[in-house]
């Protein structure tokens, strides 16, 4: 697996990482996808790999990659449009955190959901909460200052588990941030929830209204994906479900 | 038809999501059908000793437009949406296919009391809960 750059890509200074793969509720890969358009990132980079599924996405009649990195100035986005395997899930992230250490990346956030029984059964009335968790000292300090409730027991597995586990080995400042969200279905207000959070993070705000009012086109349009990263999940057990000890 | 007619419209207006998720812009097949010209919505059931609850993601849909159906063993759920979508599906070769209704057919995983059925409505998400018709017979544990 490797990170290959488009000719003349645009140098980066000390970049947060964001990270969206499809996981509980597509949280990430919504707000990843929000993310990319709202702020206007170019394509910076794909990544390769014999082990990603023989497929490419067509757009605009031409050929990419199924996972790419859009970056500009002192943020960098990573969206994988396919479910990642437990054996690619490492692979991924092993190089991602390599990239980004080679950028000297301020930090690598991974945002995903937390999937809620509260949440379906309201029909997501409420603003979800946004549990955070950090291998930092300093940012767990403010992990209430930034809107987010502290993880403070339970279980985070899958991708971004692996992600945090290889931030702390590499000596890369991590975040994850999980909102309450359906799992089954594609829930954009999780997603926005996340963006909030991830605002007073970031040197630049994120207004998610655009992402609120297309809600209803978005759990239309990502029925697909989702369809496909439940298979995915269903196929690796439970072990892929975070869960909150409180 | 009732309602905007959406299609590519409605396409351009996600421009926040669209351009970056290419395989998504293709239905999946096990998520329409054809011969009646509707979408199969998300659902996910979960099963108690007590219960059968179905959930249903349907956007685009009113309350007032959804019909539930149950037997002792079987689900059905018919939503009209309040506009047409255009959805790209196919195999490779993909094409444009306009669709204002949702239907599903499920088997539930256990016999259920149809007439005790209760459902509602919020946001988008339709809960069914079906009381089991048999709950466990109680063991006792001898010496």
């Amino acid at each position: 697996m490797q990170i290959k750059e488009v000719e003349g890509a645009a140098k980066l200074s000390r970049p947060t990482v964001i990270v969206g793969v499809p996981e509980m509720g597509l949280v990430g890969t919504i707000a990843a996808s929000y993310l990319i358009d709202h702020l206007g990132l170019p394509e910076m980079a794909s990544i390769e790999s014999d082990m990603l599924p023989q497929m490419v996405v067509v757009e605009d009649s031409e050929p990419k990659e199924p996972i790419r990195i859009f970056a500009k100035g002192m943020l960098a986005v990573v969206l994988s449009e396919v479910p990642l395997s437990p054996r690619l899930s490492y692979e991924f992230v092993s190089e991602i955190v390599r990239w980004s250490k080679a950028k000297e990346c301020k930090m690598i956030v991974g945002i995903t959901g937390l999937p809620s029984e509260d949440r379906v059964e309201t029909g997501g009335d409420s603003v979800p909460l946004v549990l955070a968790v950090t291998n930092d000292k300093d940012l767990r300090k403010s992990i209430g200052d930034i809107g987010a409730h502290p993880f403070e027991h339970g279980i985070l597995a899958s991708t971004y588990a692996t992600l945090l586990k290889r931030c702390t080995a590499m000596g890369v400042p991590n975040v994850t941030l999980l909102a309450e969200s359906y799992a089954e279905f594609p829930d954009p207000g999780a997603a926005a929830a996340t963006l909030g959070v991830l605002s007073k993070l970031l040197p630049v705000a994120v207004d998610v209204k655009p992402l609120l009012e297309g809600a209803e086109e978005i759990r239309l349009r990502m029925r697909g994906l989702m369809n496909q990263t439940q298979q995915a999940i269903q196929a690796q057990g439970a072990q892929t479900m975070p869960g909150v000890y409180r | 038809m009732s309602g905007d007619e959406t299609g590519d419209s409605a396409e351009s207006g996600l421009r926040a999501i669209r351009p970056f998720l290419g395989g998504t812009l293709f239905e999946d097949r096990s998520l329409f059908d054809m011969t009646s010209r509707s979408l199969r919505p998300l659902f996910k059931i979960q099963t108690t000793s007590e219960a059968v609850t179905v959930t249903f993601d349907l956007p685009f849909v009113e309350k007032k437009d959804i019909s539930v159906t149950t037997t002792e063993n079987t689900l059905s759920v018919d939503a009209k949406m309040r506009k047409t979508v255009t959805m790209r599906v196919g195999g490779t070769v993909q094409r444009r296919v306009q669709f204002e209704r949702y239907t599903r057919h499920i088997s539930l995983p256990v016999r259920v009391k149809p007439e005790s059925a209760k459902a509602t409505f919020r946001n988008g998400l339709l809960r069914v809960k079906i009381p089991v018709a048999k709950k466990g017979t109680k063991v006792k544990v001898g010496p």
